[in-house]
This record gives structure tokens, sequence and C-alpha cells, in this order.
């Protein structure tokens, strides 16, 4: 795979230096990898994005983007972006809207009318809702009138800063799919959000921002290499037969290539290498005629981020 | 130019509610006055004043708004988005005098008694059809470099802090005798107000090709300083 954007020594500073947003930052996104970005409020997310799209002038280091600047036109003619915050042309009506920003990506005149139709009903607004002015947009259809946008064309780079924050849970569920299917069509995709559940499900990976530096990186679905605590609930009263419950789940455990961590009834912790320790360890609890009623991991990959991480409250 | 943000720029002025009422009040009472007092002379400098209404915040409204960032993720030069928003604006103004030139004139020539009289008013109009031309886009001009270097309509502001503040030198000036500095405070205000006249063409005086280089100085001047302002302006709502 090439790169199809390369962040290299990456740093930008705020008011004549005083506030370092970004700190020698350096980062590659492979064509078709749905990067995700995370970090806590002030991390320098969003400084980062606008270096990505050109917005920002990097005090040191630089960003290519399928090898050219990023403020080059024909990178911006095949990137497609959906800002936090989501201020549209308040006195157009959304079908001008899209109509507007299918003119200025400079998309085919002749498919103008199809595109926005298309768009707009992939997004979910009817054609009523297409033809009111922006200005009376519920917060949720502006965002999905955005997200319209920054489709537009099928980008290949699809910047995407917090897509879901306003969206009702069907809007989500759009979202999800709309981002996936811009994936599996070969588009790279860059991820702002604190929704972590979200950017589990659809990254392919995701750097850990803090304090202007990534601090680290994780391969989210094929995060096999991730270790986890997984908490197992127990039916009440049960022991095993001749023996400690500990001892028991200790044994079973290390069968199955898990650790005991610790019993505090009705819940046993464990901690396992990656998804498919816990699919064996489970296996191996039912097998020994353990009475697991619930099994969940403590928190996830990511969470797991923002808990370890350096300097973190936790 | 960028012909997307030239209609689109267009539109939205030409359905701001706001804008269309000082533009009538620009438009209305000089057609009336002219058809009062015979002269199409309560005409002149309309299309200046009306690129103020329809330039103000041409940049800075939608910088302190963030619809920016959103037109420069897509291939659009800021040299073209700013040569749009002059070109509407300018054009939106000289066409809006020039309706009024027409309907004043039309008035002007209807309640003339003679032929002659008649004549009169087309030679004085077409001169000042070409002002408004020339006057329009300069001032349009002058108010998108000023947009460009403040946020909503704070070009509105530097504009009257502009014209007051060369007044009041142009004043003190005068009181202390500087020549050179009153010179200056003149020509600044001549070039804030788009100060213009080509009654000349009609064979009334002698040429003042000076004005008119000015007014196209002006234009250029306008413009240079909103592309190279509007180049270096970062975009992002970020703060860390």
């Amino acid at each position: 795979m090439t790169a199809a954007i390369q962040v290299e020594g990456l740093s930008k500073t705020y008011r004549a230096g005083a506030v370092k947003a970004l700190d020698e930052v350096s980062l590659e996104v492979q064509a078709g990898e749905t990067l995700g970005i995370i970090g806590p409020n002030g991390a320098g997310k969003t400084t980062l994005l606008g270096c990505l799209l050109g917005f920002l002038t990097p005090d040191a280091g630089g960003v290519r983007i399928e090898g050219r600047a990023p403020d080059d036109l024909a990178v911006r003619a095949t990137t497609g972006y959906l800002p936090e915050r989501l201020v549209l042309d308040r006195w157009m009506s959304g079908r001008q809207y899209l109509g507007f920003h299918h003119a200025l990506a400079r998309l085919p005149v002749a498919r103008r009318d199809a595109d926005c139709d298309e768009a707009l009903e992939r997004v979910g607004l009817d054609a009523a809702a297409a033809d009111r002015n922006i200005g009376r947009y519920s917060r949720g259809m502006l965002q999905r009138l955005g997200l319209a946008q920054a489709l537009l064309g099928a980008p290949r780079i699809l910047y995407l800063d917090e897509p879901i924050s306003g969206v009702d849970p069907a809007g989500v569920l759009l979202f999800r799919r709309l981002i996936t299917e811009r994936a599996a069509g070969g588009a790279t995709i860059v991820i702002n959000s604190h929704q972590l559940s979200e950017v589990e499900r659809v990254c392919t990976r995701v750097v850990f921002v803090q304090k202007g530096r990534v601090q680290s990186m994780e391969t989210v679905r094929a995060g096999e290499s991730q270790a986890r605590v997984l908490r197992v609930r127990l039916a009440g009263g049960w022991t095993p037969a001749g023996g400690d419950a500990a001892t028991r789940l200790a044994q079973l455990a290390a069968e199955a290539g898990a650790a005991f961590r610790e019993l505090a009834a009705p819940d046993a912790r464990f901690s396992v290498a990656d998804d498919a320790g816990a699919t064996r360890l489970l296996a191996a609890l039912l097998a020994g005629g353990v009475p697991v009623i619930e099994a969940a991991p403590e928190e996830g990959r990511l969470e797991r981020l923002f808990v370890e991480a350096p300097g973190s409250p936790s | 130019m960028n012909a997307a943000l030239f209609v689109a720029f267009l539109s939205q002025r030409a359905t701001s509610p706001i804008r269309i009422a000082l533009a009538a009040l620009v438009t209305l009472p000089g057609i009336a006055i002219a058809a009062f007092s015979g002269s199409l002379a309560a005409l002149a400098g309309s299309a200046g004043f009306l690129a103020l209404v329809f330039g103000a915040g041409a940049i800075g409204q939608e910088v302190s708004s963030g619809v920016l960032q959103l037109t420069f993720a897509r291939p659009v030069t800021r040299s073209s988005y700013v040569f749009s928003r002059w070109l509407a604006a300018g054009t939106m103004a000289v066409a809006l005098a020039w309706i009024q030139l027409a309907a004043g004139a039309a008035l002007v020539a209807a309640h003339a008694t003679s032929g002659a009289t008649a004549g009169a008013v087309a030679a004085a109009a077409w001169p000042l059809a070409l002002e408004h031309v020339v006057q329009g886009y300069a001032l349009a001009a002058v108010i998108v470099g000023l947009s460009a270097l403040a946020g909503g309509l704070g070009d509105v502001a530097l504009y009257v802090l502009g014209i007051f503040g060369a007044q009041i030198l142009k004043g003190y000036a005068t009181f202390r005798q500087w020549a050179g500095m009153e010179r200056f405070a003149d020509e600044l205000i001549g070039t804030l107000q788009g100060r213009l006249s080509l009654a000349w063409l009609a064979g009334t005086g002698p040429p003042h090709l000076a004005d008119l280089v000015a007014a196209l100085s002006t234009t250029a001047l306008g413009l240079a300083l909103a592309v190279i302002v509007l180049n270096r302006k970062e975009l992002s709502y970020a703060s860390g």
C-alpha cells in the first residue's frame, strides 16, 4: 500500500509559541485506511486536522497528501470534509447548498441534479427537507446535509470531525453505514471523534493524541495483540466439586492460556491476550462446568488508552 | 473568478432584506430628487454607496461564521474567492445604480420641455453611467479589502473610522498648515469615498485622468489587500 497521508515532524504553536498544539507529530495513513484520531479536549486533534486540510501553516514539519501539498487544488478536488462546527449557508435550501458545493468541487454539471438527489436520498433527507431553507434545519438534519456535501463526488480522502455529534441513533447507524461504504470504496478516511465506540467500529487504526503528541497507535480490527480484562459473571452459589472456586477458575484459565486475576462474587476477572484468548477462556469455563451467565470486557481498547495514558486522572 | 461563488454571493445579497431596504433607501429618494430638480446630479455617487451596502461583510462575515472552511476545502483559490466577491458586489451596485439612473433620466426627460433638453439629459447620463461603473467597482474593492481585515461587519466600522480619521487629519493638517499631510488626507478621503467625476467626457471641462487612474489604483489596492490578507489567514477553530 502507498501512504495517502504523510505527516512528518509536524509542530504547530499558537499565541506566538505560548501554546504548543502539535509537537513533532509523525504518522502515515495508508490508502484505503480509516484512521481515528482520539484524545482529550485540547490535545491537538483539530489542529492536526487543520494541518491535514492545509488550513493551518505548521511551524515545523510538513504534510503530504498523495504526494502533494495539502492545499494543492488537485488534492482538494478529491477531498471531502465535514467540520465539527458545522456552519452552512443558512439562506440556501439543502438542495441549493449541495448544488453549490457540487459546482465548487468542479464535478460535472450534467450530473449535478442527479448527484444532489442521490446524496440527499443517501443521508435520508426527503424532498420537503431538501427544499427547505437550511436556517430551519435541526442539528441532526444539518449534520446529515454536511455529510452529504462531504461525500459528493465520492472523494478519495475524507476528513470527518466529530461526525455523529448531535445525531440521533438512527443517524448514527446511517453515518456508520455510509462511512463503511466509502471505506469499502477505497477512500482514505480520517475521523476525529470522542465517540470511542464508534471509532472502534469503523476505524482500522487509531492514534491517541495527547498534549500535541501521538501517544500511541492501535490497530483496531486486527487488534488481536491487545490484551484485555474480561469480567465473567457466575451464577450465584456456585462451588466447584472438591475444591476452592478461585483455584478451579485459575486452573481453567491456565488451561485456556489466560490468567485468573480475582474472584469477587459473583464476578471473576481474567486477563486474556486477545479476542481469540477470550473465546478460548469462555469455552474452557463452560466445558469445566462453570455457570457463566455474562461476560464482558471491562473497558474498550480505546477507553483503556485514555485510562492508561501518561498523566490520565485514573 | 469562480462562477459558483459569484452567483451564490449575488443570490445571498439579493435575498437579504436589510441590504435591499438600504439599497432602496439610496436609490428611490435619488430618483425622486432627480425628477423634481430636473437634474441627474443627485444620482452621482450612488454606485459607491450601493457597493458598500452589498460588499459589507463580504469576507469577514464568512470568516467569523466558519463558512469559509468548507469553501476552502474545495478546489477554490483564495484569490478567485476574493475576485468573485468583489465582482458580485460591484456588479450588483452598478446594476442598481444603472437602473436608478435610467429611471431618473426617464423622469427628467419626461418633464423636459423640448427635444434639446432631452438630448442634454442623455448627454449627462452616459458619463454618469461610466462613473457608476468605475466608482462601484472601486468601492467594492475597498470594502472587500477592509472585510478581509476585520471579522463580521467590522469592515463598515473600519470604513467609517477611516473617513472620520482622515477628516480629522485633514482638519489638523490645515490648522498646522502642513500642506503635504493635508493633501494626503484629502487623497485618502477621495479614495474611501470613491470621489470621481467623468463629466468631462461630455465635454463639460478639461479631462481629469488623474481621478480615473486613482480609482483604478484604488481598485487594485483593495483587491491586493484582500488577497494578501486572506492568503495569510489561518482557518481553524482549534484552540490547541
